[in-house]
């Protein structure tokens, strides 16, 4: 920060006037679209295309093993994709009778995990409810850990989860005696059992990479990756390495990805209502960006011509 | 013990060997510098700049605000916060010689007493073990949201002379040097991650970037093994380089012999 | 009791531990064991939270009592957790009506001041100063661009830019991140066995 700024932050006790105006002006850019939305359009990226595709390719009993670790603070950005991916999930359940796991890591995302079943699925509530429930899907509730927890899942998931979110015991239901009967070579279930990883999240990916990228590597005969996140577009770029080695599959980046694959699914919701805010943000972000240095120069030629 | 063979799991004797490399290398390294081996790290102008960040805060009779980000020592993250957590203890040390109060934020329970311990003994070594409170260690909970607010609401209201900002920095670090930047506070980072470099580098007045947090942390500690950490990272990456070349170079040519020993 | 603040235990303690976990990981032996390890991390997961719930108590308590500047804040910390934590227990649905309608939109509009501060950054630091400032800035626009939802709508080169960048110079940058918080841990590992590493007992 310049030490005018800092002489007028000192002197008002407040954010300086220039800062104010950005704010005010980017808050008045993203209210507009929202309130009067412009229907711009949305291209679809290949990652969500890819993550869509993994989802509808899944053949008919796979187990998808889902992490859902999204916070309060970035419901806005994680729900678009966490919503129409488990959307996607219940319907492939229905047609495919593929096995959901459901579980989370953080209290947050237990909490979430479920509004997202409850809300914006529809299912019956509590879960135990469903008639579906216990028998292609199940909610493990919240198991803290962090990393060895991870670990413990793809090793033994049953001693990490001896009883589901309603204290039942997991080995008694029927969607655990599916997958142990065909888990080999004894009855454990481990990674080898799972076809498809999917993770919401709002950090860096590598302790999933660490402990569940091995279960679709193309280093190791895979023929992809078994992998797919759920994270904020800031958090892109620490994918990519595990993207390029084949550990990750596909990834859905925060909102934008949302909206897009609300499109795919057919589904429009909160991803695409955002979209044309986005659309202005970004713009915005790039006026200041070039208006700044447009300023800069005139400032420095001025200083030259003295 | 046998540990060759087929006692291994196919897919892990290139990860066995190199680990076994690295181990030689730390403990050879470390062996040789507690035997007296000079190492020589080069002057880090951040850490040079605390003992002045300190006596600015003694003149302007304001605080200095610490924290290690929003990260613990139970995540990958450890050796950043552990690198955090060696800064704090010199800070400490300065605080106490010049007699500035110190606040440090911290967002995991763990670390409490780990703080109060180094800051206690910071001042102590200073020369003011009086100073020291148990209160200047405040806990924010275990949310980055509630660190956030916490820590930005304290530099808006109290205005400490400096910010600081050292370890396993993430969305937070934003928020905290903005903060600092509107309240008018002189601010350090040490940014491991590449991704917050950009709001370091225009907020703050010193920044480590990379992986100059930890050779900073090792510089301020000063102790023969520490620095040995350092000169064996080196090397390992040295290694690396040489693998890089060569499977660049292989790949290139069209063998496919170091992807597959990697692969072992 | 006091042989229990001696630092030989926790560090025997970790290396007994880490040595299982790494010979489990190349061999497979004692898989049993370290399974009992991670369900067990469930539980010291969970003391941390009461640790951390005490320490927040002692030192809001302790602000309460003194009548440092603030302590009112202190008091509404305390009236709001217990009522949530009690909201849990006796109304479920105004339990989520306070997370879904005061939680998340606080949580949410702390979130967004790194967005503001974003807009402040690139006002105030992006600046063409040198010819790599230029640069960096043509490709901080470039990936806008890219990142926005009309972009690759508008012109379909955005998104291959933005994939190259993303695939290429930044996967490179990632990974060598990466081989450098593994190097960093190994050392961290390293010291720890040979009883150097006391930084995380307190020690300096």
């Amino acid at each position: 920060m310049s030490s005018e700024s800092k002489d007028e932050v000192k002197a008002t006790g407040a954010f300086p006037v220039a800062d104010r105006l950005i704010f005010l002006i980017y808050l008045v850019l993203i209210t507009i679209p929202l309130l009067f939305p412009l229907g711009l359009p949305i291209a679809i990226a290949p990652a969500t295309n890819e993550s869509y595709f993994a989802i509808e390719g899944l053949a008919e009993g796979s187990v998808v093993l889902f992490e859902q670790d999204n916070s309060f603070g970035t419901w806005a950005e994680l729900a678009p994709p966490d919503i129409a991916m488990t959307r996607h999930l219940f319907k492939m359940m229905e047609e495919n009778k593929i096995r959901l796991i459901f579980y989370s890591g953080s209290v947050q995302g237990n909490q979430l995990s479920q509004r997202v079943i409850k809300d914006y699925v529809g299912r019956p509530y509590p879960f135990n409810n469903d008639p579906d429930y216990g028998k292609y899907w199940v909610h493990l509730g919240w198991i803290p850990g962090g990393e060895p927890i991870l670990a413990g899942m793809v090793s033994n998931m049953v001693n990490i989860a001896p009883i589901d979110l309603y204290n039942i015991p997991t080995e008694s239901m029927e969607i655990f005696q599916y997958i142990s009967s065909k888990a080999l070579p004894n009855d454990i279930i481990t990674g080898d059992d799972i076809n498809l990883f999917l993770v919401t999240h709002c950090t860096s990916p590598d302790s999933w990479a660490r402990q569940w990228g091995g279960y679709g590597d193309p280093q190791r005969g895979f023929e992809h990756g078994n992998m797919i996140h759920i994270f904020s577009a800031g958090s892109v770029p620490y994918a990519m390495p595990f993207i390029g080695k084949g550990q990750m599959r596909s990834y859905l980046g925060g909102q934008r990805a949302g909206a897009e694959y609300e499109l795919l699914i057919n589904k429009p919701g909160l991803g695409a209502a955002y979209m044309d805010a986005q659309d202005f943000a970004h713009l915005f972000g790039i006026v200041l960006i070039v208006g700044s240095n447009i300023f800069y120069l005139y400032e420095k030629q001025k200083v030259t011509k003295k | 013990m046998i540990i060759m063979g087929n006692t291994m799991k196919a897919g892990t004797y290139t990860d066995f060997f190199f680990l076994a490399i690295a181990l030689i290398i730390y403990i050879y390294s470390i062996r040789t510098a507690m035997t007296g081996r000079r190492i020589n790290l080069r002057k880090l102008a951040t850490i040079e700049a605390i003992p002045e960040a300190v006596a600015r805060a003694a003149e302007m009779g304001a605080p200095i605000h610490y924290s290690t980000a929003a990260a613990g020592t139970h995540t990958s993250d450890a050796a950043m916060t552990i690198a955090g957590l060696a800064i704090l203890g010199e800070v400490a040390r300065q605080c106490g010689k010049f007699g500035v109060p110190l606040r440090y934020s911290c967002n995991i329970s763990y670390l409490i007493p780990v703080g109060q311990d180094l800051i206690k003994q910071g001042y102590t070594d200073g020369g003011r073990p009086e100073m020291y409170n148990d209160d200047m260690v405040v806990y924010t909970t275990e949310q980055q949201r509630a660190f956030m607010s916490s820590v930005s609401g304290y530099l808006m209201r109290e205005k400490p002379a400096v910010n600081m900002i050292f370890g396993a920095t993430y969305w937070e670090t934003t928020v905290v040097l903005g903060a600092g930047a509107v309240a008018g506070c002189m601010q350090m980072a040490g940014v491991p991650r590449l991704y917050y470099m950009p709001i370091a580098v225009t907020t703050c007045d010193y920044t480590l970037i990379g992986e100059e947090l930890y050779a900073a942390a090792a510089y301020v500690e000063n102790v023969p093994h520490e620095m040995a950490t350092i000169q064996a990272q080196d090397w390992l990456k040295a290694i690396m380089i040489v693998i890089l070349i060569l499977g660049t170079i292989a790949s290139s040519i069209g063998s496919d012999i170091i992807s597959k020993f990697l692969g072992w | 009791m006091s042989f229990l603040k001696k630092t030989e235990i926790p560090i025997a303690l970790y290396l007994f531990i880490s040595a299982i976990v790494l010979v489990e990981h190349f061999t497979g032996i004692g898989s049993s064991l370290v399974d009992s390890f991670n369900s067990g991390i469930i539980i010291v997961w969970t003391l941390t939270y009461l640790i951390g719930t005490y320490t927040l108590t002692r030192h809001n308590l302790n602000i309460i009592q003194r009548r440092r500047p603030g302590w009112y804040y202190s008091l509404i910390l305390f009236g709001s957790a217990i009522i949530f934590f009690v909201l849990g227990f006796v109304d479920n649905s105004k339990y989520l009506w306070v997370q879904t309608n005061v939680l998340t939109p606080l949580e949410g509009a702390m979130l967004s001041y790194v967005g503001m501060y974003m807009y402040t950054c690139m006002f105030r630091g992006a600046r063409t100063r040198s010819l790599d400032a230029g640069v960096l800035l043509l490709v901080t626009i470039l990936m806008l661009f890219y990142m926005m939802p009309l972009g690759p709508a508008v012109w379909p080169g955005f998104e291959t830019i933005g994939n190259w960048i993303n695939s290429v110079p930044n996967t490179g940058a990632q990974r060598a991140i990466l081989i450098g918080m593994g190097l960093g841990l190994l050392a961290v590992m390293v010291r720890t066995w040979l009883g150097l590493e006391k930084s995380f007992l307190g020690r300096s």
